[in-house]
């Protein structure tokens, strides 16, 4: 019997601006294409139409919003050097997505339940939300964005039309955690779940996740 | 960009995929917006478009952006902000461009251009744009008969893009330096060969139709341009990886132009000779080198029919090599029955067997000759046993109704010839548990120009409608998945591939009546067309459904693809009496007009 070498890795990108128009199925096809450009030596199931083992870690993100701190779990047929394999995937990760780490996939880590901490931005407008929302009565609470937090995610917005349009279509918002457990809800879904709120109103960043295990 | 999170499918509008080219607006000689009067999906996945994309911008000086129609939601929310149809790169309006072309590879599409020009800022007719740039070109298949657009369009190119783009490309680019009026240009133009400009030429209306005249120019006849030799032409090096999924996501290599069977149903079987192949070692090379830049999971050898090619064992044998160990499965749009083997699809099946599509066309021999399908039944029934045998689970046949000289025993032979396939099918237990492994296409022929039966009449709505519900009562659909054209589409289709330059009025006409995407089937409408042709003062039967004298002169006649009248004829009455022509591989010449490759095979 063959050793089983297979070892998983786990990418964490930004999806940037740019990057906000395109579907989750978009985005998977994207990345396993990336995968199959960076010539690492990349498992494939065994089925019938063998296809990279890939599977992608965050809740999917909606169309028309950002995040710096996505994760895609991916496999390699044996365990490779981690140097290398970040070469390959900075080289290969298509724009507008932006490389943040890549690493060993964690024990257990794909049915590690998580917070996500969401920046909600609202469209010039419709300042009242915030107010709706900051009075909102939700678990862990509603923040005010600040000033530092606000620049913090426009590091996100290389381009510099895309900076500018942000400043122009929105003057703020508010911080928000959701817990991804079974009951996941979409930031928006849970703060106004009486209008459908599209992103013509409101955008929301994923600024990060933390981890239940590691809390 | 601010429309975009109010319409569908908001990824079509934003650019920015990966190999997409960035030059410099400011350094450029010459600024083309290349346009694909469709949806970006379907335009992605036309091979020759984003030839024609890459081919541009490695030109000197040249700049090249790409444009897609907009769907209806995004029109509306364009023309409602007051926003210029804009280019995926640099998201400029059409209007700041030197040069916007146009690729026309179907009729439906016409409605689209002039949405196109008009939200990119343009008057969709050439005389109301008048002396003012840009220049708007079109390409493409349709331009084998380009009278029906010829209203809305300065210059037509007759051929094949790659031989024209240098020569046109310099000419432009001087006399746009050079402050050259473009009335001069346009008669610079239409001296170059291939290039067709309608204005510089008289019409005049005989037996019904308005042909094309000299005007004293000595520019007639129009003579296609096309590259010699396939291995010489110029390939990219990459091309565009969509985020959107494209209608055919894959890398698509050309294995060879111009066809060798000589079906006389098939314009492009006509219009894109002579046969010219590429050579296995370099086709192997590039698929090899773009699956590195582009990583997609499936190669496609574009072509008429690939078997074919006469290197497809060492073609098959390299892609293999290369496709196995990185489960990238290689496949044939579409193959001639008595040329697919047992061996070549095993070969195709290995990596990953996706379905598997035979084009027998008619139901019985005497309509096959006719057509000059030259396969037997029993041919048929051998490929199905074979492409079962390889491990095929799912086939797909392709049948058209309506050919010329067609009978109800012709459609009845459809029937009885798809039960005797499910027969063998029930023999090699290939039918799944779940789904139909038998998936029936049938289309309605439209005669097109430049074929042996372009003066044939296409058959009435009616009359197809009949065959539908005759064939349907004879089809096990609990079986086989049955698919129909639809009859009104298939109408429009042979009125505008046979029309002539009367036709501008209705097509603006039907445009102004709100006629949009009419290939769909969601958008069509065919009461809106009535409407336009009655506005217009025109009956479209009478393109589509009335036969033409074969010595009279055509809408199209200006228009030489290379393959001679007489060649045309002598098919057209070979068809009459039913004898067949034998492939330019198999048999001797059949001198077409065009000298290949294989005349001294």
């Amino acid at each position: 019997m063959t050793e089983d070498l297979r070892q998983s890795y786990e990418l964490t990108f930004r999806r940037c601006w740019e990057a906000r128009f395109f579907s989750h199925l978009d985005l998977m096809r994207g990345l396993m294409r990336m995968l199959r450009r960076t010539g690492l030596q990349v498992y494939f199931t065994e089925g019938f139409n063998p296809k990279p083992r890939v599977s992608y870690l965050t809740k999917p993100l909606s169309v028309g919003h950002t995040s710096e701190c996505e994760r895609f779990g991916f496999m390699l047929v044996e365990q490779g050097d981690i140097g290398e394999i970040e070469t390959a995937l900075k080289k290969h990760i298509p724009s507008p997505l932006g490389f943040e780490s890549v690493g060993l996939l964690p024990s257990g880590r794909q049915k590690d339940e998580s917070e996500l901490e969401y920046y909600i931005f609202i469209r010039r407008g419709h300042e009242r939300m915030i107010e709706e929302a900051l009075n909102r009565d939700v678990p862990g609470g509603v923040k005010e964005l600040t000033r530092e937090q606000i620049e913090s995610a426009r590091v996100l917005y290389d381009h510099t039309d895309s900076a500018a349009m942000l400043d122009e279509y929105y003057n703020g918002g508010f911080v928000f955690n959701i817990d991804t457990g079974s009951g996941y809800r979409r930031p928006d879904r849970i703060l106004f779940p009486e209008a459908e709120i599209g992103p013509e109103v409101l955008f929301f960043h994923r600024k990060r996740e933390l981890f239940n295990s590691s809390k | 960009m601010d429309v975009l999170p109010r319409v569908r499918k908001p990824g079509r509008y934003v650019g920015g995929e990966l190999n997409a080219e960035r030059a410099e607006w400011d350094g450029a000689r010459l600024r083309l917006a290349l346009c694909f009067p469709e949806v970006y999906e379907i335009g992605m996945s036309n091979l020759g478009f984003s030839l024609l994309y890459h081919l541009l911008n490695g030109l000197d000086g040249v700049l090249c952006e790409r444009v897609f129609a907009p769907w209806t939601d995004m029109e509306s929310e364009l023309a409602g902000n007051g926003m210029p149809l804009y280019t995926l790169e640099s998201f400029r309006a059409l209007s700041e461009f030197d040069v916007v072309g146009f690729s026309l590879s179907y009729e439906m599409t016409y409605t689209n251009v002039l949405t196109m020009l008009k939200l990119g800022g343009l008057e969709c007719r050439a005389a109301d744009r008048g002396r003012t740039w840009p220049l708007v070109i079109a390409g493409g298949g349709c331009a084998c008969n380009p009278e029906p657009m010829s209203d809305f369009i300065d210059v037509f190119v007759i051929g094949e893009g790659e031989a024209f783009l240098e020569d046109m490309v310099d000419v432009i680019a001087a006399a746009k330096e050079a402050g050259t009026p473009k009335p001069e240009l346009l008669e610079k133009l239409a001296g170059m060969k291939g290039l067709y400009v309608p204005s510089m030429y008289d019409v005049e209306k005989g037996a019904g139709r308005v042909v094309v005249k000299d005007a004293g120019r000595g520019l007639f006849p129009v003579e296609r341009r096309y590259v010699e030799k396939m291995d010489e032409a110029p390939v990219p090096e990459k091309f565009i990886v969509p985020w959107v999924e494209a209608v055919h996501d894959r890398i698509q290599l050309e294995v060879f132009r111009g066809c060798v069977q000589g079906c006389r149903y098939c314009q492009a079987g006509m219009i894109y000779r002579p046969f010219r192949a590429r050579s296995a070692g370099l086709l192997v090379k590039e698929s090899k080198s773009l699956y590195g830049d582009m990583g997609c999971d499936e190669v496609s050898l574009l072509s008429f029919n690939a078997p074919d090619y006469p290197e497809m064992g060492r073609l098959l044998d390299g892609l293999l090599e290369h496709a196995t160990p990185n489960s990238v499965s290689v496949s044939m749009p579409s193959s001639r029955i008595d040329t697919f083997s047992e061996d070549v699809g095993e070969k195709l099946r290995r990596v990953r067997g996706t379905g598997l599509t035979l084009a027998p066309e008619a139901g019985t021999q005497r309509l096959r000759d006719v057509i000059n399908k030259r396969i037997t039944d029993e041919e048929i029934l051998d490929a199905v046993r074979h492409a079962i045998g390889a491990g095929w689970k799912k086939i797909k046949l392709y049948f058209m109704i309506g050919l010329p000289t067609e009978t109800m025993e012709d459609v009845e032979g459809i029937a009885s010839l798809v039960g005797r396939i499910m027969n063998v099918i029930r023999e090699k237990k290939a039918a799944g548990r779940k789904g139909k492994a038998l998936t029936l296409s049938v289309s309605n022929f439209v005669p097109k120009p430049h074929t042996p039966f372009q003066w044939d009449a296409m058959d009435t709505m009616e009359s197809l409608l009949e065959k539908q519900k005759f064939l349907r009562g004879l089809i096990d659909t609990r079986r086989v998945k049955l698919d129909f054209h639809d009859v009104r589409t298939s109408f429009l289709e042979g009125v505008m591939s046979r029309g002539d330059r009367s036709l501008g009025r209705v097509i603006e006409e039907a445009w102004k009546l709100g006629c949009r995407f009419d290939g769909w089937t969601e958008q069509f409408s065919f009461r809106r067309w009535e409407e336009a042709f009655g506005a217009a003062g025109i009956e479209p039967g009478l393109y589509a459904n009335r036969g033409m004298e074969p010595l009279g002169a055509l809408p199209w006649s200006h228009i030489r693809t290379g393959v001679t009248d007489k060649y045309l004829f002598l098919e057209y009455r070979k068809s009459r009496e039913g004898r067949t022509t034998e492939s330019c591989l198999r048999g001797a010449c059949t001198g077409c007009g065009l000298g290949c490759e294989l005349k001294d095979k």
